[in-house]
C-alpha cells in the first residue's frame, strides 16, 4: 500500500496515534519538520519515506494500516 | 546470559559475534575477537537483578554476515547510512560523551532512521567506586574508548524481520499540565506548562513533583520517557533532551515497581528477546537488586537507544 499525498497531510496536521514504535517515531519527526516547512516538495517527500516504510514494514503494522486508510 | 571471565573467554574463542558488558577491568582483559561490548556492573539476569564486577553478561548473535565498527561526533550522523536494509544495529554509547550528546540530540534527523533498526545502550559506572569511566570496546581491535560508539550492523535473513520494542512501565498523569519546550536540549530552565511560561524548577517544587518519575512525551501514540538528571538553583537537567515539537505530561505515580514491570512483563513470556537491556533508574529508583524479573535479561544501562535515546525504559530486540 502506498499513501496518498492526502492521507500524508492528515497525519501531519492532525493527532493520529500509532502502535508501531519506530512508525510513531518517524511520524513525530515529520510532523517537527511539516511543522517548519509545509511546502509541496516536503510533503511529498513525506509520502515517499512513509510509502517505502509501509512496503518495508507492512506485513507487521496492519493496525497502523489500517488507521492510515481510514483517512 | 552471565557468564565469568574464563566463560567469556572461550565463547569469544568460538569465533561468534559477541555482544558483551561489563566491568571496566574484565573487558580491558578479554582476548580479541568478534566482539564489541561496553561497561556496566549492573544487570538483570535470570538469577535476579545483580551488581559484579566478576561477571560479564554476553549475547551470542546466531548471524554471519556483520561489520563492527565506531563513531566520533563528526561521523554518527552517517551510521545507518551503514547499516543493512534487512537487519540491526546495536549500538554502545559511553555516557556524557560528544558522540552520546550527538546521538541524542540528533538522532531522529539521521539519514535512514527508523526504515532501518537501530537498538542499543549508554555505559557507565559504578555509582559507587571512584576512578571509573564510561566505556566502550570494539573486540575486534582490543581498543577501548571513552569518546566513541562501538557499533555493530547485523543482516538478517530475508524471510526475517526485526521488532525493537520498548517497555515503559510509566503512563501519563492525567492531572499533568501539557509541558512544553522552546529549544531542544538537556537544560531547562522555563517551559510552557498548559501554555504559560513557567520557571521548571520552580513548578517542580510548587507542585511537589516528584523528578524520580520521568516526563513522558507523546510520540504519536508512543510514550517515550526523559528521565530528571537534577535540580539545582533555576536549572533541571535531563538525562535525555526534551525537544520543542514533543507535548510531554509528568508520570503517574508507581507504587510497586517490581510488581509493576512484571505485571507488564507478564505479557511478553512469550517473546524471545536477542537483546535488551534496562535502565539504571529502573533499577536504582525500583531497588531490582536480588529481585526477580520474568524475561528479558541483560545490562542495566545508563540511557538506552531504541532508535532513539531513551531513558527508564526497557528496550528489546526479536528476529522472527
Amino acid at each position: 500500500m502506498d499513501i496518498t499525498n492526502s492521507q500524508m497531510h492528515k497525519i501531519l496536521t492532525g493527532k493520529q496515534n500509532f502502535s508501531m514504535l519506530s512508525f510513531s517515531m518517524l511520524i513525530t519527526k515529520q510532523k517537527a519538520i511539516y511543522a517548519r516547512d509545509s511546502t509541496p516538495a516536503r510533503l511529498q517527500a513525506c509520502t515517499d519515506e512513509v510509502s517505502g516504510f509501509i512496503r518495508k514494514y507492512s506485513a507487521v503494522m496492519r493496525a497502523d494500516i489500517t488507521i492510515i486508510s481510514e483517512l | 546470559m552471565l557468564l565469568s571471565f574464563d566463560e567469556t573467554v572461550k565463547k569469544i574463542a568460538s569465533g561468534q559475534l559477541l555482544h558483551i558488558a561489563g566491568a571496566e577491568k574484565l573487558l580491558k582483559k578479554l582476548p580479541c575477537g568478534n566482539w564489541l561490548g561496553g561497561s556496566t556492573e549492573y544487570f538483570m539476569a535470570k538469577e535476579g537483578g545483580i551488581v559484579t564486577d566478576d561477571l560479564l553478561y554476553v549475547n551470542e548473535f546466531a548471524y554471519n554476515e556483520y561489520i563492527i565498527t565506531t563513531y566520533d561526533a563528526d561521523t554518527i550522523p552517517s551510521i545507518m547510512s551503514d547499516a543493512f536494509d534487512n537487519g540491526f544495529t546495536l549500538i554502545i554509547l559511553p555516557f556524557d560523551s560528544a558522540v552520546h550528546n550527538i546521538y541524542a540530540a540528533q538522532a531522529p534527523e539521521f539519514l535512514g532512521m527508523f526504515i532501518k533498526n537501530i537498538a542499543g545502550w549508554v555505559s557507565g559506572v559504578n555509582a559507587d567506586k571512584k576512578g571509573q569511566v564510561p566505556l566502550t570496546i570494539n573486540g575486534q581491535t582490543g581498543i577501548a574508548y571513552e569518546n566513541m560508539a562501538v557499533a555493530v550492523h547485523i543482516r538478517i535473513p530475508d524471510d526475517k524481520l526485526v521488532n525493537i520494542g520498548i517497555i515503559n512501565i510509566f503512563k501519563p498523569n492525567k492531572n499533568s499540565p501539557v509541558l512544553e519546550f522552546a529549544q531542544e536540549g538537556f537544560s531547562v530552565q522555563t517551559c510552557l506548562a498548559d501554555g504559560k511560561e513557567v520557571v521548571l524548577a520552580n513548578f517542580l517544587k510548587q507542585n511537589a513533583i516528584d523528578t524520580k518519575l520521568p516526563l513522558i512525551g507523546d510520540y504519536s501514540g508512543a510514550a517515550i520517557n526523559t528521565a530528571f538528571k537534577s535540580v539545582e538553583n533555576d536549572v533541571v537537567e535531563f538525562y535525555a533532551p526534551v525537544f520543542p515539537h514533543i507535548k510531554y505530561n509528568f508520570s503517574e505515580p508507581i507504587e510497586d515497581y517490581i510488581k509493576e514491570f512484571n505485571e507488564r512483563l507478564s505479557e511478553f513470556t512469550n517473546v524471545e528477546a536477542i537483546f535488551a537491556c534496562n535502565c539504571i533508574l529502573n533499577f536504582l529508583y525500583g531497588d531490582l537488586a536480588g529481585k526477580d524479573i520474568s524475561t528479558f535479561f541483560g545490562p542495566v544501562t545508563f540511557g538506552e537507544v531504541a532508535y532513539q535515546l531513551l531513558n527508564q525504559t526497557l528496550v528489546y530486540v526479536t528476529v522472527t
